[in-house]
């Protein structure tokens, strides 16, 4: 990729994100002759699941194995070339779609570059590929330090070959958590326990289904097996039925409490008073599934869907990725968290779609190539849909966890009671939004992306109907910003704004 | 259901309007097309500010005086405002610390000094500061920064917090509220008004208020009658929490720019910059370029307000006026039709609501208050009507 071009003012088409999805886009883009501009906040491109370490430290075996090859394929295959432009470091703060009325035809992409300033950058078309961020789950101790995410754990891992602790214990309901784990002793942590919220025989279940994937998803078939047998060997306790329910220490997490689930008369998974176990541990690594980073593809108006265990707020599409904003196109995890694989898929298809609706189309996009990534989704989404029922959260139980007490906010330090204050008559507050303005709920540095999906949870039985929580409202900026950066701009929209005035002057 | 007074519109008029005529002997219900102060009434910046605006001012003199008929609202606004959290029981993050309205040129200069001699013909008590005393209070202020005047009754307050409060009070008084009541027709029938909800309840009333801010002009052609008050789109940026520091609310005397620390530690900065009008059902848009601008601004003044970081921002749709005053009362056309809304209705709301309350309950308005009446408009409405 050509290197940060910090001139970049306008690009045909800017991708937002360089993972997977984006990163397959990209390629397919410049493989027809249109030279996208791809921006990540993070310094390299590569997205969540490779999480490139810095250029300048080199990691001896950086990812080995089957689960990492397609991805770092596509990333080698965008890599060196010149005809894609890249702009690393940079957070895309918003996304002002087409104003016809203010003489512009294109998107203005709002974008913080750190040191370097902010600027807005032209692009005709938007293929949104931002990806995923983990499911938060709200109890008693959630906000201590040592508390993370298993991502969280491995992205300090993968990028800086750091461990955040000696003695983790992991607990979720997803199979990621077996390879952060193993990744993670690999690097010499003792891990204490892994315990999944599945039954045993639902695990045996689903490893006995996921064998009419091993021809052609045999990494991801093979590999949680694999772990299962060298944490066996190691020694690691693995227990199944098993929810976390409270982290305990004043400073930093000292101990984690497990409670054992209920599933008594086939009911959804609920937490039992017994089978409570305290295990000593410094990390305590959370893997209860993904929710899907649309903030910016809301704040640009694009419809959503609701499908929380596909990761909540989708952006809607045509099924061919389109978004309901004109010219405006998502891809990967953006669309429904179905995995990598997927999300190369996606991204190529957002890519066809691209070059059909603007006629930029030539003899390689034809009806066959397409149908080609077609079937690879097809194929990827019959996998992910598997994982996605053997995967999903006990919800149940999650509720049952946040006590009346507990923070569901972090940022305005808001408990569950509080949020549930306004619900009652005579104000009965039941949008989101409102309950956010009545709480302050939602309204701190993380601008809700933590807590909306724990209030969305929350909510679900209160709000009636199969009706969807209508989300909090997404805006620009999407991440906070530097005051004084944001004014500096304001010089450089005037004279953009005078330019645009000589042009229609002299025509 | 059968009411004294129907009142469409879930916001502070509404709201607050509820409460006061609770406190005639009068049962109204509120009727809310979705929450409660969902809309300018919860999304405004808390700025209670009595000075006449930059907006009222910058169209010269004649404009300032026909405006100016407004601050004996603004001084019954202030005294309300004093007591509110006593009288509601309830904390509503009431600030009156004082206002300065910044001059950086010798027109601000001169526009202030304008000013300030119309609102002491009407009895509003402001002062001018020079260079030095404004520095005394405004630490940081930029060099750029002339004078200002000052208002000691300015401040703010917290809109997230204040319709809600008087919600819960006016409900404890008898009033009746309807969230998620969109009204859809509004008929005379048997000497009485009937409402159709669009989920196709009806409610009965005798007197029927008109308190649906922006699309009160939408409200009003339900019942044939046309209210001269348009929808604009304003945005607002708020910072990450800080000490305290900012003492005051800022305006400025030529430019778009409020400013205030709240009592969370946020500070709020906005002033009347545009956003983008959505689809109907959609908030307004915010665009960079106003972000920016805006900042900006406020940067120009406090530059220390460069190093903090920029949170979010927000928008909301309020409903403006064609001549920027309220309209406040019976609109002859109909019989019982109110109206209560436009012009700065969160620091004026109370006034708004109680000045509206009184009329109802004893059927006569004082004297003052026709400078505000819904009437000056009656030629649009010549041939409108049942
Ligand atoms: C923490 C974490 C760890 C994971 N680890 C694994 C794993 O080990 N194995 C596995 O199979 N799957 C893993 N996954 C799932 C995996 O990420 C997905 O299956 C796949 O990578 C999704 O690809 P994507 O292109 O949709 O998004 P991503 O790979 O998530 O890429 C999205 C990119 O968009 C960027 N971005 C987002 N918003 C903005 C913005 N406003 N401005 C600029 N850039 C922005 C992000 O920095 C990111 O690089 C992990 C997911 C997470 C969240
Ligand atoms: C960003 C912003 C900043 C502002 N800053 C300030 C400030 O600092 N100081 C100040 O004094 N003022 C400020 N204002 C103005 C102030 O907020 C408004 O004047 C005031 O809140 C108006 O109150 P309202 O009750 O008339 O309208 P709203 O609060 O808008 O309430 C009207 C209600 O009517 C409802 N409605 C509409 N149609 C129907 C229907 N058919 N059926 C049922 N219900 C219906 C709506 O849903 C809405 O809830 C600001 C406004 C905005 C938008």
């Amino acid at each position: 990729m050509s290197g940060d071009d910090p001139t970049a003012t306008a690009a045909p088409v800017a991708i937002v994100g360089a993972g997977p999805a984006g990163l397959a886009a990209a390629a397919l883009l410049a493989d027809h002759g249109v030279r996208p501009l791809l921006i990540d906040e993070a310094p390299r491109p590569g997205g969540q699941i490779l999480r490139q370490p810095p250029r300048e430290t080199t990691v001896e075996r950086w990812l080995p194995g089957p689960l990492y090859r397609a991805p770092k394929a596509a990333l080698r295959a965008v890599e060196d070339r010149a005809d894609i432009a890249w702009l690393g470091g940079a957070t895309v703060l918003g996304i002002d779609p087409p104003d016809p009325l203010a003489g512009r035809d294109g998107f203005e992409l709002w974008v913080d570059t750190g040191a370097r300033g902010h600027r807005l950058i032209a692009a005709e078309r938007v293929l949104l590929a931002t990806g995923a961020y983990e499911l938060p789950v709200a109890f008693p101790g959630w906000t201590l330090p040592g508390v993370m995410g298993a991502g969280a754990l491995q992205t300090v891992l993968k990028s800086q070959q750091i461990l955040p602790g000696n003695r983790l214990v992991f607990a979720g309901s997803h199979p990621l958590q077996l390879v952060v784990a193993d990744q993670a002793l690999d690097a010499g942590a003792e891990v204490a326990l892994v315990a999944f919220s599945q039954s045993r025989p639902a695990v045996l279940a689903a490893a006995a289904r996921s064998l009419r994937h091993l021809g052609r998803h045999w990494p991801k078939v093979w590999t949680p097996a694999r772990i299962l047998a060298r944490l066996a060997a190691r020694g690691v306790a693995v227990r199944f039925n098993t929810v976390v329910a409270e982290a305990h220490g004043s400073h930093s997490v000292t101990a984690a409490t497990l409670a054992g689930l209920d599933r008594a008369g086939g009911r959804a998974p609920d937490m039992t008073a017994d089978r409570r176990a305290r295990v000593a541990c410094d990390t305590l690594a959370l893997c209860y599934g993904f929710l899907a980073g649309t903030e910016l593809a809301r704040a640009t108006g694009a419809a959503w869907t609701w499908d929380l265990d596909a990761g909540g707020w989708l952006v809607a599409h045509d099924g061919a990725f389109r978004s309901s904003v004109p010219g405006l196109y998502a891809a990967g995890e953006a669309t429904g968290v179905d995995g990598a694989d997927a999300a190369l898929a996606k991204g190529r298809l957002a890519a066809r779609a691209i070059l059909a609706d603007r006629g930029w189309a030539t003899s390689d996009s034809t009806d066959a190539a397409r149908r080609r990534d077609a079937r690879a989704l097809a194929r990827a989404l019959a996998f992910a849909r598997d994982l996605r029922r053997f995967a999903r959260p006990p919800h149940r139980a999650l509720d049952r966890i946040t006590g009346a007490d507990t923070l569901v906010c972090r940022c305005e330090a808001i408990t569950r009671a509080g949020v549930e204050a306004g619900r009652q008559p005579p104000l009965a507050l039941a949008d989101m939004n409102a309950v956010k303005r009545a709480t302050r709920v939602g309204m701190g540095a993380c601008q809700g992306r933590l807590c909306g999906a724990i209030l969305a949870r929350l909510a679900r039985p209160g709000t009636g109907g199969g009706q969807p929580p209508r989300p909090f409202t997404a805006r620009m900026p999407v991440k906070p910003a530097s005051i004084a950066a944001v004014a500096a701009l304001a010089e450089h929209a005037d004279a953009a704004d005078d330019d645009r005035g000589d042009q229609t002057d002299d025509g | 259901m059968s009411y004294d007074v129907a009142i469409i519109g879930g916001g502070l008029a509404g709201t607050a309007a509820a409460y006061y005529l609770t406190g005639h002997g009068l049962t109204p219900a509120v009727l809310e097309a979705g929450e409660l102060n969902a809309e300018a009434s919860g999304a405004n910046a808390g700025s209670l500010h009595f000075q006449l605006e930059h907006r009222l001012i910058a169209h010269g003199d004649a404009l300032a005086q026909q405006v100016a008929a407004i601050i004996p609202l603004a001084k019954r606004a202030m005294a309300l405002w004093r007591g509110l959290e006593t009288e509601l029981r309830a904390p509503l993050d009431v600030v009156m610390d004082g206002g300065l309205m910044l001059a950086e040129t010798p027109e601000d200069m001169a526009r202030l000094e304008a000013k300030q001699a119309v609102e002491a013909r009407w009895g509003l008590d402001t002062q001018m500061l020079d260079q030095a005393q404004v520095r005394a209070r405004l630490p940081g202020v930029a060099d750029t920064v002339l004078g200002a005047a000052h208002c000691a009754d300015e401040g703010h307050a917290n809109p997230r917090l204040t319709t809600l409060a008087y919600a819960r009070r006016a409900a404890e008084r008898g009033a009746r509220f309807f969230p998620h009541a969109r009204v859809t027709a509004t008929e005379r029938r048997a000497g009485a008004w009937s409402l159709t909800l669009a989920d196709g309840r009806r409610i009965r009333a005798r007197v029927l208020v008109n308190a649906a801010g922006a699309w009160a002009r939408d409200v009003g052609q339900l019942a044939n009658v046309h209210i001269p008050i348009v929808p604009v789109a304003l945005q607002m940026t708020v910072t990450e929490p800080v000490a305290p520091r900012l003492g005051h609310l800022i305006q400025h005397a030529g430019k778009a720019l409020s400013m205030k620390q709240v009592e969370a530690g946020n500070i709020l900065v906005g002033g009347g910059w545009p956003a983008r009008l959505g689809d109907p059902g959609r908030r307004p848009r915010a665009f960079p370029r106003t972000i920016a601008r805006n900042l900006a601004t406020a940067c120009g003044v406090w530059p220390e307000l460069g190093r903090l970081a920029l949170l979010r921002t927000w928008t909301g749709t309020v409903g403006v006026s064609t001549d920027q005053l309220p309209l406040i009362g019976r609109l002859s056309a109909l019989p019982d039709y109110y109206v209560v809304g436009a012009g700065s209705g969160f620091t004026l709301g109370p006034a708004f609501a109680a000045t509206l309350a009184d009329q109802i309950a004893t059927g006569r308005s004082d004297p003052q208050a026709t400078v505000y009446s819904p009437d000056r408009f009656a030629h649009l409405n010549m041939f409108m009507g049942l």
